[in-house]
């Protein structure tokens, strides 16, 4: 039994497809990147599957259980975490409160006190202790990503889907980021990565799924994945593909 | 802690209205009361949460004929006002549900479409409120003038005291924290397992219900309401523009706008009669303009930087 | 047949609602602000109307010119200066500002023209004429078919003019707009003007069929939102739709059910589309 089920999975928009008929399993532990081209659909699912848009068709099973129709705060509560691409801090709020908000609203028994406590040794495991007063807004772009972590493992997720958390940063920080879901991986978190740089995914991920307007067109190691003709289309086209094929 | 001494200190100094024996400073006072409740209670919903209600003039209004055709009915005021204040959560609760889903704009206009929906309601219902002609509340027998006064000024400001005490409790509680995260990033707040749709609903049920109380003390106290009066969109802004003076997103500052504003323009209005609207609205204008944050960004300007943010 | 009546009635109505809101809808569309006193410009313009017949004897179709240069630039110079330092704000922030400004314009309206309901009457007056069973003032009928065209103007002028259609980038993608080079203050300006132009201009058409006073503002506004919601923000076919949809509601529920109750109709419809369309038959989702 797999963590994550998802079973044909569809989303339309009026006449677009989003999501089309998707449907693939994903186990515990792994880490897994989820790629594609420009709306392809990738957050579109992550949406899907945390509830904050409602499926067309298609059934999504975590831990056995049937949660198509729930809502976010309770996808939250199931241990589903997400990051936003557009990161989204609690901007007026200090870091410390900003994970103490994790904290204190997916897991019972907290008051606002108890969750500050509970927030510093979460602070220190991604390195934001020393800006734990400093407020949301004053960040830079990069501890603001790794704030959103910080908000995502703090309800103690079982599976993590990261958005792009890589964009906007210089090597140095992606490096550090990319040491840092490995540790989470290790402590048996599960992670999906949607990424767009291919020496991340290439390096972190043990298996990859691709994306393409909705369909799901490869699925394997990153090494069969890049070199599956299918894979190459959708990111470089047709005709690049012709023009590669022997005879 | 400091907030409840500024709260309690303000519930002191409104009391001494009545000890002066005037009862124009009373009706004064109770008039200070009443909109301190509108004010804090919007507060809740519009500066907390960050939801743009009008729907401030609904629940008064509602409270106001609830409790108004109970009095006619031979129901004692407490029970009527108490009576207006649970109509006025039903319906709060209800109404919040579904429009709580929009949001921006179209949340303020859908919340002002129920204040002019429920005026053409009363408006409609002769038989039940009067219509068009208002409804005759029955004065209490055997009160002298300063007397009655007196006794509605001490009802709106034990109201104000258990408003402003619920307020606080939100502010400094978990519910509070929810409803801080729901109004700086919504999606944020329901990823980390905030359940916005239940605390929003909670907290616009309590902005209606001490507003419907009010406005149910409010019918007995001038003993005659229309649908215009109680349904008048000017009894939504004015508490929105008193949280404006004193700060939007704390009920210290709703309460002492409150009492700024009713001064204000009580002040305006003996003086400049036929230009008092205009000059309301100036003051207004200049607020937005140049005083957002209220009057205590006012101090702010002096202070020098302590920090760079 | 009384149906052919309400119909004509309804489409009557529903051009003038048209005309009235599509000032309002470019406003809200382009700028992302509600202009709380553009039921008072539209008060304005019909008491221009009232003066230039009394003092001058111009009938209010001459009149729109006039009311429409004028009151473009008095809009021009309140976004320039006032609206535009609330154009990011909060909502309340935009919608208590404008609520204030036109408590000032109302009290200046009470001071000079006094509370009284006044009307225009054309002497001689035009009486009505007969299309088969449907009788229709002819006042009325002109004031349509000028509004009508004003309305298209409109649409002329954001389809095919330079501004026209900066305003209409702006509307769709005000970052994409500004990358080309257009001047987003400027277009601001001029659309907040237009929005002004335009409830004047309606405003000096309706002294013919309605009566004028200070208060009659508020009802403006009112008919104003609702064919914003029903028809879609910023678009000049989604104030035609939306404006038709509501006279025709107000014209045939009034006669099913009475007056008041249309007036009720009317709300709950816009509550309704709030909650299942927010956007209007023609709008895109997205200003909120």
């Amino acid at each position: 039994m797999s963590m994550l089920e998802l079973e044909s999975v569809s989303r339309k928009f009026g006449g677009l497809t989003a999501v089309d008929n998707v449907s693939t399993k994903i186990e515990a532990g792994s880490i897994v990147g989820l790629i594609g081209p420009n709306g392809a659909g990738k957050t579109t699912l992550v949406n899907l599957i945390t509830g904050v848009i409602p499926l067309s068709s298609g059934k999504v099973r975590f831990n056995s259980a049937r949660i198509d129709r729930i809502k976010p705060y309770h996808a939250a509560h199931l241990g589903i975490a997400r990051t936003f691409q557009i990161v989204q801090p609690f901007r007026d709020m200090n870091v410390v409160d900003n994970v103490a908000a994790a904290v204190l609203f997916s897991r019972p028994g907290y008051s606002p006190g108890s969750a500050r406590k509970a927030a510093l040794p979460i602070l220190e495991r991604v390195g934001l202790s020393s800006l734990a007063d400093k407020a949301a807004s004053a960040l830079t772009l990069a501890m603001r990503k790794r704030l959103e972590l910080a908000k995502a493992i703090a309800i103690r997720p079982k599976i993590v889907f990261l958005d792009e958390v890589n964009a906007g940063l210089n090597s140095a920080e992606i490096e550090q980021a990319s040491l840092l879901i490995q540790e989470l991986s290790r402590e048996g978190i599960t992670i999906v990565l949607i990424e767009h740089l291919m020496k991340v995914v290439m390096s972190i991920c043990s298996r990859v799924i691709v994306l393409q307007q909705g369909r799901l067109v490869a699925d394997g190691s990153p090494d069969a994945v890049a070199k599956d003709p299918a894979v190459v289309e959708a990111y470089l086209g047709k005709r690049y593909l012709q023009g590669r094929r022997p005879g | 802690m400091s907030k409840f001494l500024a709260i309690g200190a303000l519930l002191v100094l409104l009391v001494f209205a009545p000890l002066s024996g005037d009862a124009y400073l009373v009706r004064l006072g109770t008039l200070a009361c009443m909109y301190a409740v509108m004010a804090a209670s919007w507060n809740l919903i519009g500066g907390l949460t960050g939801y743009p209600s009008f729907g401030t003039a609904a629940f008064f209004g509602v409270g106001a004929y609830t409790s108004g055709i109970l009095c006619k009915m031979g129901v004692a005021l407490p029970l009527a006002v108490l009576g207006a204040g649970l109509l006025g959560v039903v319906l709060a609760a209800i109404i919040g549900f579904i429009l709580l889903r929009l949001k921006g704009h179209y949340f303020a206009i859908a919340t002002l479409a129920i204040v002019e929906l429920f005026r053409e309601v009363a408006n409609s219902a002769t038989d039940l409120t009067g219509g068009g002609m208002g409804l005759n509340i029955p004065r209490h027998e055997g009160l002298g003038v300063y007397q009655e006064a007196a006794i509605f000024f001490f009802a709106m400001w034990a109201l104000l005291a258990i408003t402003a005490a619920v307020c606080l409790f939100v502010e400094r509680s978990k519910i509070g924290f929810a409803l801080a995260c729901i109004r700086q990033a919504e999606g944020s707040a329901e990823m980390i397992g905030v359940d916005s749709t239940f605390y929003k609903t909670l907290v616009f049920a309590l902005s209606g219900v001490f507003v419907a109380m009010a406005g149910g003390l409010y019918a007995s106290w001038v003993h005659y309401i229309e649908p215009g009066d109680v349904f008048d969109i000017l009894l939504t802004i004015k508490p929105v523009v008193m949280a404006l003076i004193g700060g939007v997103g704390s009920t210290v500052g709703a309460i002492v706008g409150a009492i700024v504003y009713v001064t204000f323009e009580e002040a305006i209005w003996r003086n400049y009669l036929d230009f008092s609207s205009g000059i309301i609205g100036l003051t207004i204008v200049g607020l937005v303009l140049f005083l957002p944050r209220g009057l205590g960004s006012l101090r702010l300007r002096w202070r020098p930087r302590a920090s760079t943010p | 047949m009384i149906f052919y009546q309400v119909l004509v009635n309804g489409v009557v109505l529903g051009s003038l609602y048209a005309c009235i809101a599509v000032g309002f809808s470019l406003v809200w569309g382009v700028l992302n602000i509600i202009n709380l006193m553009h039921g008072s410009f539209i008060v304005l313009g019909a008491y221009l109307a009232l003066l230039a017949y009394s003092s001058l004897g111009l009938a209010p179709w001459w009149t729109v010119a006039v009311a429409a240069v004028l009151f473009f630039g008095v809009g021009y110079l309140i976004q320039r200066f006032l609206i535009n330092r609330v154009v990011a704000a909060p909502v309340m922030l935009s919608l208590t500002l404008t609520f204030g400004l036109d408590l000032i314009i109302q009290n200046a309206m009470i001071y000079f023209f006094k509370a009284d309901y006044r009307a225009l009457n054309l002497n001689p007056a035009l009486g009505s004429v007969a299309l088969g069973t449907v009788v229709v003032p002819v006042d009325r009928l002109i004031a349509t078919i000028f509004a009508l065209l004003l309305t298209f103007a409109l649409y002329v002028v954001l389809r095919k003019s330079r501004i026209g259609r900066a305003i209409v980038a702006v509307r769709v993608d005000q970052d994409a707009a500004r990358l080309l080079g257009v001047d987003i203050r400027s277009i601001y300006a001029i659309a907040f003007g237009i929005g002004t132009a335009m409830a004047a201009s309606a405003g000096t058409l309706l002294a013919l069929t309605f009566p004028i006073a200070p208060v009659v503002s508020y009802a403006f506004l009112g008919k104003a939102f609702v064919v914003c919601v029903l028809g879609g923000l910023g678009s000049v076919p989604g104030a035609v739709l939306g404006g038709l949809l509501l006279g025709l509601v107000e014209s045939f529920g009034s006669y099913a059910i009475g007056p008041e109750f249309a007036v009720m109709l009317s709300f709950g419809l816009l509550i309704a589309f709030l909650i299942a369309r927010p956007q209007g038959i023609l709008g895109r989702r997205g200003f909120e």
